[in-house]
């Protein structure tokens, strides 16, 4: 068979070691999951009893669910049991030096233009003193906390700020939700946390960037952000460059919550492995992400770009509960050699006065299967309620699939709504223009996709937008001639 | 005993009553159908094809086959019926039976043939009628319901290059007092490049709790070209379920225009395949819902081969607390390059408690296409009331005018003017008060 | 008040979603005249002439208008249209689905019956819009597309004379008829607006600029700003204005603000 080997054999073949481990200084835990497993998980991490009560009542209710098979994706079976649900980062098998990582993968790196110290950090090669993150969370922390802004790992805010994070957690997305969320809330390893206090307007855009150790882990990852009354927060996730992950099946959770007049704009570049040409390999990325405009007049807006994964499942939803609340979805999905996307949002309107806009742009190349899954639905209350959709779906060969599912569901008679969908594919005579002016058929390609994805890409927080351009150019290599 | 089992028991009480019954192959078709049907059972909300629709009527009660006629109409009854006086070729069933006398076939011209569905159930010298795609299963209940109820219907033959001038028109009248359920099936086969107009129109006289389940199978040869009406006015406690399913061959063009206004519930299922090359398909559609209404427009198109064209426009008004739903899919597989799609729907709620859902659905597997559909629901344009009052337009006129231009816009795309005209006096009569555009219309 | 006005604006105050626009205006009108109403961008010349057609939204919320004499802002947007006040829009509204033919009935009808008047069957009625059509120039092909769809900016604002043509209103108000016209669409338009002056008829033109006011001369000219009649003259006024420009009476403004301020 194949030279390399899916991540999931390779832990089916892993030795089950003897006996079942319970100690707590042990890093690595068998693969397998029961209530035992989980209950260890909790206690390495020293939470609260109702933490490994909430992990326990999700597991058992996890139990009985089913896999979800309504998405336009196609993937073997995942064995639940065959994989470990504890492994700290820090033991991982890392590259000794950049000698040691793949070549392909450096190559894209310059082409990004991505310092020497930051590749090895993005390729997993231990990193000594010169770039030290830590320290330069740590600065910016110290920032943060005078204004009262709580910005640390979900385990610091689990033991730290246990309050918050029992009122909030599992508020907007259950400990029941969905398959993978329930499997995420019994396991989660770690992720962040955001608490904006009052009237405070978060000066600098946080960042996952600067926690890039604890990013590691995200195997199970799992976010909560707090904005209270009249606050701001504008949060970056992901990186803008491949990141090497050992981890095959990703399942993170995202809940965010916007108090009266909060504002919360979470931004997201994705781009895990994405399997080789081939289609071998790749991660599996199953996300739930959700925002609760709670207040009145809060506004949610998620801008994401997905050009890794040999699979996306995440749909980034806003419940606008509060009244003039507003949701916004931005979002450009790519799918290249044998990628399989199926993204979207979801709107729910509760509050009378409420907006939401979505903007989807799918592109799809070689035997990429792109799929836009939206719903939008207007409650009886909605009054007034407002919400504009346009999914564009770009086809780059003829062996690519590009696939729109929207469910547009109005139960109020003052509502609102408007969709727009259309499929094309890339214009030859737009191609030949670019050509003949001299660019290669590589540019000019990169060039009209990043011309087609220019409404998401202006959401973008500025440095995020540059860099999510070239990666689109880097991302579609080999998709043409 | 569960719903399915008594459905299935109703049918072996009744399989010596059935059309074809000491026929071989008409009883096994049945039993097929009988056991598919036991396999599907009822289907639940969470079936993604039956999101929206409720058929927990069929499994409350349980909807007896008419074994006959239930009550006698005179020809003056049947001239009194919506579209009765189009001039076509009138077969007319009453409760899921052929009725001869009201029927008006004579004399059909040549190159065209008509056999009523029972006769050919029952004819022994045939193993399987040629043109009978009877035997293809699909995963709809309801179709196998059909399947093996099924008592009448018409099976219409066109011959290759005959050009009918006038319609036929399948005339479905139901009298059912309650509970009962007529399944017809026609079979509609039109040769190389044959032309014809088919006008299918479902009316109630009286106000009985029916089911009327109505399957057509077209099919198009190279070059044919079907337009297709449908009107489904079906009485207050009424139920519609219908597929039809066209395939197309190169060449050949397929129109449905579809109008419903009646029944409590309804699901229309188009299904479309566009086989050969540069064939074409038109599919429009117009509900107006009140009360407590639940109208469901689904249509399913594949594109099969290399430039074809499909064009979809369905609008919806819903009143009362009233439930629309569109559902429409388009599928272009691979090497159906150049393919050209388009999908509308606009749809008016016109009353708190009315809903409306949409879901336009686009599976795309070829690159070389162009492919768009867009879905609005709201009001009408506030703007539009404004400018039309400072006219001096009063605001229920005003209103009235918007509404009958909305749903117009349908019925104007029927090239036959007779179908069109009687559409016209129908919509009137939906809209409240409409008698009063009548006048400004003329 | 006045029993030989047409129309008598007092103290009249109107918000738009909750913004104050019209912050105090006074004008009467009679019948035989014909007023200009000019003002710089955003001075509430529009909203003038949507509040007195009755434009949803458009709140009034200060103030009284009387129409021939009744309240007026007790009247219905259709009722006040049928009793002759007439607004020709700026931007007259696309109706997709209703024809030309249908709304010139249907609006006739509508203004003949409130006056008594007998329907006029479909011959007259046809013959009487083909000759307005051709006065202004109107290609007969118009009268059966739908109303302003897919009409050039020229043709639109001629179909707003012709509505107004043939329903021969008491007080037509025009709001900004000559945006966008070039100068023989803009004859055309003011000739169709000079054949309707009469004794019994009054005329408001809203506009920006000066240069309507050549081919339709008016008996008085006001000028509006941040929502009250700033200053009121003969046709003078609006050359002065041609000249001046807007700033000009910003000054003039200022002067009058501060005067009033110590009268208050």
């Amino acid at each position: 068979m194949s030279a390399i080997k899916p991540k999931i054999e390779e832990l089916i073949s892993q030795e089950y070691p003897a006996g079942f481990v319970t100690d707590i200084e042990s890093d690595t835990l068998p693969p397998g999951l029961n209530e035992d497993v989980i209950r260890t998980i909790s206690a390495k991490k020293n939470e609260p009893h109702f933490l490994t009560e909430w992990r326990l009542d999700a597991f058992r209710h996890w139990q009985k669910m089913t896999l979800p098979h309504w998405a336009h994706i196609k993937y073997p079976a995942i064995d639940f049991q065959a994989i470990s649900y504890f492994s700290a980062p820090k033991k991982q098998k890392q590259p000794e030096s950049l000698d040691d990582v793949d070549p392909e993968l450096l190559r894209t790196y310059e082409k990004l233009g991505i310092p020497l110290e930051e590749q090895k950090l993005l390729a997993g090669v231990a990193v000594d003193a010169v770039f030290d993150s830590v320290s330069v969370a740590t600065t910016f922390k110290d920032k943060l906390a005078e204004m009262g802004i709580i910005f640390c790992s979900f385990s610091e805010a689990v033991l730290k700020h246990t309050e918050l994070v029992q009122r909030y957690l599992g508020s907007v997305v259950s400990n029941r939700d969905n398959f993978y969320a329930a499997l995420n809330a019994a396991v989660f390893s770690d992720g962040s946390f955001v608490y904006v206090p009052k009237r405070v307007r978060c000066p600098m855009e946080l960042s996952t960037y600067f926690r890039i150790n604890a990013a590691l882990t995200g195997q199970f990852e799992r976010t909560l952000i707090i904005a209270e009354e009249r606050s701001y927060v504008s949060y970056l996730e992901g990186c803008t460059a491949p990141m090497r992950d050992e981890n095959q099946l990703h399942a993170a959770v995202v809940e965010l919550v916007a108090l009266d007049d909060a504002q919360i704009k979470y931004s997201t570049v994705q781009n895990w492995y994405p399997g080789d040409a081939e289609g071998r390999g790749g991660i599996y990325n199953f996300v739930t992400k959700r925002g609760l405009c709670k207040g009145n007049n809060a506004k949610i807006s998620w801008t994401q770009v997905e050009t890794g994964s040999a699979i996306t499942w995440k749909y980034p939803s806003c419940i606008l509960k509060g009244d003039n609340s507003v949701g916004e979805f931005y979002s450009v999905a790519l799918t290249n050699n044998y990628q399989q996307a199926d993204t979207g949002t979801k709107m729910i309107h509760v509050g009378k006065n409420t907006r939401s806009t979505i903007i989807s742009k799918g592109i799809s190349a070689a035997q990429g299967q792109n799929a836009y899954r939206g719903l939008v639905q207007i409650h009886q209350r909605a009054d007034n309620a407002r919400n504009y959709t346009q999914c564009d779906s770009l086809l780059i060969g003829d062996r690519c699939g590009a696939h729109t599912f929207p469910y547009i569901e109005v139960r109020n008679s003052t509502a609102k709504v408007e969709h727009e969908a259309s499929t094309s594919k890339i214009g030859e005579d737009q191609l030949f223009y670019c050509q003949q002016r001299g660019l290669s058929q590589e540019d000019a390609v990169s060039m009209i996709v990043n011309g087609f994805c220019k409404q998401v890409f202006k959401e973008l927080p500025m440095e995020f937008a540059v860099e999510a351009q070239k990666l689109l150019g880097v991302s579609l290599e080999g998709s043409v001639g | 005993m569960n719903a399915v089992e008594s459905y299935q028991a109703l049918y072996w009480q009744l399989a010596e009553q059935l059309p074809g019954h000491e026929v071989a192959w008409v009883r096994a078709m049945r039993e097929t159908a009988l056991q598919h049907f036991a396999e599907l059972g009822f289907p639940t909300r969470k079936q993604e094809a039956w999101k929206y629709t409720q058929l927990q009527a069929l499994e409350k009660n349980i909807y007896h086959p008419t074994t006959s006629q239930q009550q006698f109409i005179n020809n003056d009854d049947c001239q009194q019926l919506p579209l009765a006086t189009l001039d076509a070729y009138k077969l007319v069933f009453v409760d899921g039976h052929f009725n001869w006398i009201l029927s008006d076939i004579n004399p059909l011209p040549d190159g065209v043939v008509i056999n009523e569905l029972s006769n050919i159930l029952n004819s022994q010298t045939k193993q399987q009628h040629p043109i009978f795609p009877l035997t293809q299963q699909t995963d709809d209940v309801l179709n196998a319901l059909n399947n093996a109820f099924i008592t009448t219907g018409a099976a219409i033959n066109i011959l290759a290059d005959v050009q009918l001038e006038k319609p036929i028109h399948l005339q479905y009248i139901n009298t059912i007092k309650n509970k009962s359920a007529s399944y017809s099936r026609n079979v509609v086969i039109m040769e190389p490049n044959s032309h014809a107009q088919l006008i299918e129109s479902h009316v109630a006289l009286g106000e009985g709790d029916y089911v009327n389940n109505v399957q057509v199978d077209i099919q198009l040869e190279t070059g044919a070209q079907l337009q297709h009406y449908k009107l489904q006015l079906e009485g207050q406690s009424g139920m519609h379920f219908s597929e039809t399913q066209v395939e197309l061959a190169s060449d050949s063009h397929y129109q449905n225009h579809l109008f419903a206004f009646g029944s409590q519930l309804m699901r229309n299922n188009i299904k479309t395949k566009l086989n050969g090359a540069r064939a074409g398909c038109l599919l429009n559609g117009l509900f107006i819902s009140q009360s407590k209404q639940h109208l469901e427009m689904r249509t399913h198109i594949d594109h099969h081969a290399p430039s074809c064209t499909s064009r979809e426009t369905y609008r919806g008004i819903a009143n009362d607390k009233s439930h629309g739903v569109f559902d429409g899919t388009v599928v272009v597989h691979p090497h159906a390059q150049k393919s050209d799609a388009r999908v509308t729907t606009n749809n008016l709620l016109l009353s708190q408690g009315s809903e409306i859902d949409a879901k336009p659905q686009l599976e795309i597997y070829a690159d070389d296409v162009k492919c768009s559909h867009g879905a609005t629901i709201g009001q009408l344009d506030e703007e539009v009331l404004y400018y039309l009052r400072s006219r001096g337009i009063d605001e229920a006129t005003s209103r009235n005018l918007m509404l009958f231009a909305f749903a117009n816009h349908i019925i104007e795309q029927c090239p036959m003017n007779a179908f069109q005209s009687a559409l016209h006096g129908l919509l009137l009569k939906q809209l409240q008060s409409g008698d009063q555009l009548q006048e400004l219309l003329k | 008040m006045n029993q030989n006005s047409l129309l008598q604006i007092s103290n009249l105050h109107a918000e738009v979603e909750g913004q104050a626009i019209l912050k105090g205006i006074d004008l009467t009108i009679k019948a035989g005249e014909v007023h200009a109403i000019m003002g710089p961008n955003a001075s509430g010349k529009s909203t003038l002439a949507h509040v007195l057609a009755g434009r949803p939204g458009f709140e009034v919320t200060q103030g009284e208008i009387y129409y021939q004499g009744n309240d007026l802002l007790s009247l219905t947007t259709e009722e006040r249209a049928r009793k002759g006040l007439f607004l020709a829009f700026q931007y007259p509204v696309e109706i997709p689905g209703v024809s030309n033919v249908y709304l010139l009935k249907a609006a006739m009808n509508a203004v003949r019956k409130e006056r008594g008047q007998q329907e006029l069957d479909a011959m007259d009625f046809l013959e009487l819009i083909r000759m307005r059509m051709a006065e202004l120039g109107i290609s007969s092909e118009l009268l059966y597309r739908n109303v302003n769809e897919g009409f050039s900016g020229g043709e639109k604002k001629r179909n707003e004379i012709l509505q107004m043509s043939v329903l021969e209103p008491q007080l037509a108000i025009l709001d900004e008829i000559d945006s966008g016209l070039d100068i023989d669409a803009l004859k055309v338009v003011a000739n169709g607006v000079n054949t309707l002056r009469s004794s019994e008829r009054a005329i408001v033109i809203v506009t920006h600029y000066q240069r309507l006011l050549n081919y339709i001369k008016p008996d008085y000219v006001h000028v509006l700003s941040l929502g009250r009649i700033i200053k009121s003259g003969g046709p003078e006024l609006a050359e002065v204005l041609e000249e001046k420009g807007y700033g000009w009476i910003s000054q003039v403004d200022d002067i009058h603000h501060s005067s009033s301020g110590e009268i208050g």
